[in-house]
């Protein structure tokens, strides 16, 4: 028997199938929090946003549809945006450059889930890797501090108006890495 | 580019104020080039996460979150139980997961998704569901079916899902009836996979009456012109 999708558990799971909800619950769980663990650099909030992400997915509160693309992506962007919110409300926004921690450790794969992500992880790294120290600061702070313009422009010493293009550019840079080392295209 | 074109990056990081989000996520609406805009950002960031190392989840917190699940309603408020059948079961998960799952589909392309909206908005579509029934199973049989009526543009259709259906003989066949009153009308026949689970969507253009039920029957033939079989599954609507 093939393992049910995630829009067929997601379904489910806004219908109150519990067991639905574990079997996603399970699917996911490690790399939202992790996700929220990278975001927030504190496990407390990564564990406050991984509880708000699952309660919400089984309140129904946060809404997918199939049009917003991958259940995963979508999944991970509400992760993203409850570590954002729970990092201004705490204020703990503190500048850290971004791959400072340079030990990729190797963890068991257990699911299919994770083992997708650690290929995925080297794939990125090594992209990241490449990628010019204002290009790799950028990202960071834009993506995993999710500093506002004004604030990346202050950081940068870039005036406003160029703050955008630089994000695009240096995302586009990854990208274009990222998709040349291959295995990570999304479908 | 409007004014509000600028924003879609702090909008996009969360770092505008709650009338300043409402009054992008109004913008956005209407503006083509921030809505690709905003899918081009989601494209490029996609694979972002993946590059989180993976930390040791801490062991109880799957065992709290769920813990703190609330409890279900009572029933679920958005499905219509049969009234008549005195001995209907408690309307169980898989039915309402049909439910929610084949109407979610219909209706998925209607979707004007909002991440931060509380409520997702529902685009006014060709298609509108006027009536939704489980029906309920006949004594000594597990299998469950969710019917639906549908307005698709001027046309009634009538949708119908059925799980656990037992495997018939071969000459056999699954027919479904809509009852106006005592008048049984043939709307379709099921034709369930290997593990009993099977979809009808059944024109309703000849059959706009002011029928009240929805069953399932086993036949011989098709389409005869009153049930003789065993009804299998029945529920108002
Ligand atoms: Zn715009």
């Amino acid at each position: 028997m093939t393992e049910p999708d995630d829009i067929q558990l997601y379904y489910q799971t806004v219908a109150h199938n519990r067991h639905s909800f574990e079997q996603l619950y399970d699917r996911y769980e490690k790399l939202v929090f992790s996700f929220a663990y990278r975001m927030t650099n504190n496990r407390t909030m990564a564990e406050e946003v991984t509880q708000d992400v699952f309660l919400k997915l089984w309140n129904g509160t946060n809404q997918y549809a199939e049009e917003k693309g991958k259940f995963s992506s979508w999944l991970l962007t509400v992760t993203r945006n409850k570590s954002i919110d729970e990092l201004r409300k705490s204020k703990r926004h503190a500048y850290e450059p971004i791959l400072d921690k340079d030990s990729l450790t190797e963890e068991t794969v257990s699911t299919e889930v994770t083992a997708e992500w650690n290929e995925r992880r080297e794939v990125i790294r090594i992209a990241i890797a490449e990628l010019r120290a204002e290009q790799r600061e950028i990202i960071d702070l834009f993506y995993f501090k999710g500093f506002s313009q004004s604030k990346i422009a202050e950081h940068c010493k870039l005036p406003l108006g160029t703050v955008k293009g630089r994000i695009r550019l240096a995302l586009k840079h990854l990208k274009g890495i990222i998709d040349q080392e291959g295995g990570v295209s999304n479908e | 580019m409007n004014k509000s074109c600028h924003m879609l990056i702090d909008y996009f990081n969360r770092t505008l104020t709650e009338d300043e989000m409402r009054q992008f996520e109004d913008h956005l609406i209407e503006c083509p080039s921030c809505q690709e805009e905003l899918m081009e950002w989601e494209m490029l960031t996609e694979n972002l996460p993946y590059e989180s190392e993976a930390v040791e989840v801490p062991t109880d917190l799957k065992a709290r979150i769920f813990a703190s699940l609330p409890d279900l309603p009572a029933e679920a408020e958005f499905v219509t139980m049969p009234t008549k059948e005195k001995s209907r079961r408690r309307m169980g998960p898989v039915t309402t997961v049909l439910a929610a799952g084949l109407f979610a589909s219909l209706v998925a392309n209607a979707f004007l998704f909002s991440e931060t909206q509380k409520e997702p908005e529902i685009a006014q579509s060709e298609i509108q569901l006027i009536g939704q029934s489980i029906l309920a199973p006949q004594e000594g049989t597990s299998a469950s079916a969710v019917a639906m009526l549908i307005a698709d543009g001027d046309q009634n259709v009538l949708l119908l899902d059925a799980t656990d259906l037992p495997t018939l003989s071969k000459d056999e066949l699954y027919q479904v009836w809509v009852i106006e009153g005592d008048q049984p009308y043939p709307a379709g026949i099921v034709q369930p996979n290997e593990t009993g689970t099977g979809t009808v969507s059944h024109p309703l253009t000849n059959l706009s009456g002011t029928w009240d039920t929805v069953a399932i029957t086993i036949e011989k033939e098709p389409n005869l012109s009153a049930p003789e079989g065993q009804i299998i599954l029945a529920g108002g609507i």
